[in-house]
């Protein structure tokens, strides 16, 4: 049997009076977070971006452009040619690089020796670069559209002046690179 | 001897009732209201709410054909217009709804592309929002007044930075050819 004034109704009444407080707390935040505002609202759905694509194509792309066995000094040039077409969105400036030479063996170096001519040569023939092949670093091909396409000559040569009893049964590997820039 | 004191009694008894009459005389005459008096009135007074409205007349915007070269590409534009009758607060935000790579890609343009949101109304060169696609929040773009159909225009530009100034780098945008965003702007006015 309680009693008034008991503790048990003492802690009765404390934690009742604690739910009060909390609901009123709850209510008065409510009223301060309502966000009670007039809104209107629109949307601009589905628009859409896109990247375009570019590329091109290499008729040689990952094949020899030029066999040259057997060079010797004043000997017949050695000659190749392959077709660069652009594909995708954009026109692309066209770059050819050297992108790596070996020589065996490494001194002298065949490459020394070589020249190498590239020509443009999809209307009357245009030389672009004429050194030897130690000294190609890189040349600009030009613009090429998508869906067009130019056409480029190698010609290997091992002139007389660069001969070198050294070099005899000397083989150089040579790495050319295309790379086209979107414009 | 008692006689003296009944008949102070009876005096102060009316020197009291005096006083009371007295006192409630004075009353009456400062109590009565006796003024000229004019009065008038302000019947039907009517509270209406506001109303916040607005249109918005953007159409839909497709770049297509985006490469990285850092130049901003005009996308489009919206405009907005307050038709309610209160001013508003407006905002936008973007909802990116698709986000595909290209056919043999991996990158996805919501990394790399940028849009920058300008307001008629704003001197060149400041934008309501200039940062990635994908940052679009909650942007504020400003009030527009009500009552009189005020209107403001938005456009938008995007681009594509460039990844790389190196030519001999050239590529490592490569991931991205062919890449398509659909992003959504939703606009919210709050009254002032």
């Amino acid at each position: 049997m309680s009693h008034k004034g008991a503790p048990g109704t003492k802690v009765k009444k404390a934690f009742l009076t604690l739910v009060v407080l909390a609901l009123l707390a709850v209510a008065l935040q409510s009223l301060v977070f309502s966000g009670a505002n007039f809104t209107s609202s629109s949307g601009n759905p589905g628009n859409t971006f896109t990247a375009g694509t570019f590329g091109h194509t290499n008729s040689k792309d990952g094949v020899l452009v030029i066999d040259a066995a057997g060079l010797w000094p004043g000997g017949s040039a050695k000659t190749g040619t392959l077709t660069i077409t652009g594909t995708g969105d954009f026109s692309g400036a066209y770059t050819l690089t050297k992108a790596g030479v070996v020589d065996a063996p490494a001194a002298p170096g065949l490459s020394n020796a070589l020249t190498l001519r590239i020509e443009d040569i999809t209307g009357a023939p245009q030389t672009l670069s004429n050194t030897t092949v130690a000294g190609f670093t890189t040349v600009s091909l030009g613009t090429i559209a998508p869906g067009a396409s130019r056409q480029y000559r190698f010609t290997l040569t091992y002139p007389t002046a660069a001969a070198d009893t050294a070099l005899q049964g000397a083989s150089m590997t040579l790495h050319l690179q295309f790379t086209g820039v979107a414009q | 001897m008692k006689r003296m004191k009944f008949l102070f009694g009876q005096r102060r008894m009316q020197v009291l009732l005096t006083l009371a009459v007295l006192l409630l005389a004075v009353s009456v005459v400062i109590g009565s209201g006796a003024s000229f008096t004019s009065t008038s009135a302000n019947p039907g007074n009517v509270f209406t709410a506001g109303n916040l409205t607005h249109t918005n007349t953007g159409a839909v915007m497709t770049v297509s054909k985006l490469k990285p070269d850092d130049a901003w590409v005009s996308a489009g534009s919206v405009a907005i217009t307050n038709t309610g009758d209160i001013d508003g607060a407006f905002s936008m935000t973007g909802a990116i709804t698709a986000d595909t790579s290209g056919t043999g890609h991996s990158g996805k343009l919501s990394d790399v592309l940028e849009i920058r949101v300008h307001a008629a109304s704003d001197l060149a060169g400041v934008y309501k929002y200039n940062g990635p696609i994908d940052g679009i929040t909650d942007e504020a773009m400003g009030t527009i007044l009500g009552g009189g159909s005020a209107s403001q225009t938005y456009t938008f530009e995007v681009r594509f930075p460039n990844g790389t100034t190196s030519l001999l780098a050239n590529g490592g945008d490569n991931a991205y050819k062919g890449a398509s965003l659909t992003i959504d702007f939703n606009w919210t006015a709050v009254n002032l």
